[in-house]
């Protein structure tokens, strides 16, 4: 256990927090696509984790794994609260999803770092659109007007380049299983 | 092709399936495992782009982690708050899904009681922006990321400029600024207050052009919004009015028109008696304190009775204006005839214990003792809580906690007879459990009861006096055991402000 966890537990939680939402929403989004639903879960996540926080015996490798019981535990805990016409995915397939091996959180956050790597060899023109589309509260209407072009075509640019951006990750990632 | 049903993924990730389309996932799902990852993978990439602050001169660089701590302390309120509000109308096109606003945001709500905001001049749900904001209705808790509290009511217009200046352009605000985040300026028409550190209340009127402080703790200093320069320092317990162009001081400040984090709880409180009101036949008592001769059971399935007060007074309880009970000397107390028989009972109350001076204080408790199916809910002088019936034993498999003196707590606890089990909750938090063995008697019958106190007749009965010290505001009562979000919920309608919740759970 680091310095940092042993003289202030509580004080290690947001730095790890941090460290690992992006995987822990990751985790959450492929469930529950809804933005709100999304917040609210995770919320309900980061509560449960922090108040739960001095349990945990190995923080520093333990954490991302951890947190991703509660927010299974959690995303089933919403569904149920939710009317069944609101869940697009059947009970079954949720828990599919959910269901994952151990190794599958050290896994995303390994897709996470590919990404920044993938994101470098987009064209310029690309790397602006979706910053314009991801890091702002743009709708993907207003970001077509301002490029001139069609809302359906803006959208099918973008998920092109997410296709993109998914395909460069399972290389890089295969390549690494390789080295 | 393996990436055949992107298109499909992308449909679910950003919210546009059809009908058709929602079985077709499914099935494709259910069936192919291979299709789960490349989801999981286009759900990694799309939240990763959202995460990701991606400047294409800067290469991607981690998303700024300012507010992250203070985020976490606040998200159990901001849960609490979003329940309040609507959601916003679905735009015409659906908006890539961008779950964290990169663009800064300088304060969080985190509570609030009937607001709302005029059309175009609201937050982003809960989250607040520079900008200009219009509070048409209700009360405000608003937490900036340098932890200063700000409480307004409406109807208020004001700017946020960042996290350490509110333009203030009509109404009234109470602020709280903590240690390290001195400076935090509210500026008025004509005249900026600066704090140094303390806790004051600023009304502003628009129309005049002039605005008053006060002063609750600390110092704030008014200054020229042009110049900075100095016009004045007020201290503790002092006030001032800034009108046509002059600063003057104040000799009897109106505080009771503003707005504190308690005032938020108040109203909250106001508004849920439709909530007690509207629940279903297995809640038998509820008591919200209204000062009547006697203590008026307002369930609509009344069967607890009302309460017959003998010397237990009427005082102020959780907020001004609301009222309690104190129970303060050994012939205090409220009496009940309950007869019914049950087999799950639950008991909650909202209570402010001033000590614990004796071997066994009540909270509720059958007379005498001397009944199978009698009922008791009391604590010991230690501080720790038991429930249960005569005819149950009980074995203790927890008791982690001691109950507070001199605040106001929630507590609640459970009997169930068919889950054999007694459960026992402060402030929404379990903090004992005991299995529960009826094979000797398997009913509850409180029959004669006291609230804050107990009448024995036993002349042998070492613990004779069992008198409660404090205060009690509101009790209820349930034929059934309550789950853990029941009573989250109990204590999330009566919690005093948002800030107590956060000190105390």
């Amino acid at each position: 256990m680091s310095d940092e966890l042993n003289t202030d537990p509580r004080g290690a939680f947001p730095r790890l927090w941090a460290k690992h939402d992006p995987g822990i929403r990751a985790f959450v989004r492929a469930s529950l696509p809804d933005p709100h639903d999304l917040a609210e879960v995770m919320q309900n996540v980061s509560v449960i984790a922090w108040k739960k926080f001095s349990d945990l015996e190995d923080a520093e490798t333990g954490f991302g794994p951890w947190v991703s019981v509660i927010a299974r535990y959690e995303i089933l805990k919403f569904r149920r609260s939710k009317a069944r016409d609101r869940l697009v995915l059947d009970e079954d397939v949720a828990e599919k999803l959910l269901d994952e091996p151990s190794d599958s959180f050290s896994t995303r956050s390994e897709w996470l770092l590919c990404l920044s790597t993938c994101l470098k060899k987009l064209k310029k023109d690309h790397q602006s659109l979706l910053q314009e589309a991801y890091a702002s509260d743009m709708s993907i209407k207003k970001l077509a007007e301002q490029r001139k072009r069609k809302p359906n075509a803006v959208y099918q640019t973008l998920s092109r380049l997410r296709s993109v951006l998914a395909d460069c990750i399972e290389k890089e990632m295969s390549m690494k299983g390789a080295q | 092709m393996k990436n055949k049903h992107d298109k499909l993924f992308y449909k679910y990730l950003d919210g546009r399936l059809s009908e058709e389309e929602k079985s077709e996932l499914n099935n494709l799902l259910r069936k192919d495992n291979e299709a789960c990852e490349r989801l999981k993978l286009l759900a990694t990439v799309s939240e990763g782009l959202s995460e990701y602050s991606y400047h294409p001169q800067n290469n991607v660089t981690k998303p700024s982690l300012k507010y992250v701590p203070w985020l976490i302390s606040l998200a159990a309120s901001i849960v609490a708050v979003l329940s309040f509000l609507k959601p916003e109308a679905t735009p015409d096109f659906p908006k890539l899904e961008v779950s964290t606003p990169q663009t800064p945001f300088y304060a969080l709500l985190v509570d609030q009681a009937g607001a709302g905001f005029a059309d175009g001049a609201g937050p982003d749900q809960v989250r607040f922006k520079k900008g200009f904001y219009q509070l048409d209705d209700g009360v405000i808790h608003l937490r900036f990321s340098n932890g200063v509290d700000t409480v307004m009511r409406a109807p208020a217009t004001f700017a946020i400029m960042n996290d350490s200046n509110i333009r203030l352009d009509h109404g009234d605000v109470w602020a709280i600024v903590p240690a390290g985040a001195e400076g935090f300026t509210i500026s008025s028409p004509s005249i900026d207050y600066e704090d140094r550190g303390t806790e004051f209340a600023i009304s502003v009127d628009g129309e005049k052009r002039s605005s008053t402080l006060h002063v609750i703790d600390g110092q704030v200093d008014a200054r020229n919004p042009k110049s900075s320069e100095l016009l004045s320092s007020v201290f503790e317990g002092q006030s001032t009015e800034f009108s046509d162009g002059e600063l003057i001081p104040v000799k009897t400040p109106d505080l009771s028109k503003f707005p504190s984090p308690n005032s938020i709880g108040y109203l909250r409180w106001q508004e849920q008696h439709s909530f007690y009101t509207n629940q279903s036949d297995e809640l038998i008592g509820y008591f919200p304190f209204f000062e009547e001769p006697q203590l008026k059971n307002y369930s609509t399935n009344p069967i607890a009775g009302n309460g017959g007060i003998h010397g237990a007074r009427w005082v102020t309880g959780r907020w001004p204006g609301k009222k309690a009970l104190l129970f303060d000397r050994d012939d205090d107390y409220v009496e009940f005839n309950i007869t019914h028989e049950f087999d799950e009972l639950s008991m909650s109350t909202w209570i402010n214990i001033d000590r614990f001076d004796k071997t066994l204080t009540s909270v509720f408790v059958s007379n005498d003792w001397d009944v199978p199916g009698d009922f008791f809910w009391q604590m010991t002088r230690y501080g720790q809580i038991c429930m249960g019936y005569h005819g149950g034993n009980r074995i203790n498999k927890t008791n982690t906690q001691v109950i507070p003196t001199g605040q106001w707590i929630h507590l609640s606890g459970s009997v169930s007879i068919p889950q054999k089990r007694v459960k026992l909750y402060i402030n929404g938090e379990m903090m004992s459990y005991a299995d529960l063995d009826p094979s000797s008697f398997n009913k509850m019958v409180p029959g004669m009861c006291r609230m804050g106190n107990w009448h024995t007749t036993n002349i042998n009965e070492g613990n004779k006096v069992r008198a409660l010290c404090g205060k009690i505001d509101q009790f209820s009562i349930w034929q059934k055991e309550l789950s853990q979000e029941e009573v989250d919920e109990l204590v999330e309608l009566g919690k005093i402000s948002v800030l107590w919740a956060m000190s105390s759970r």
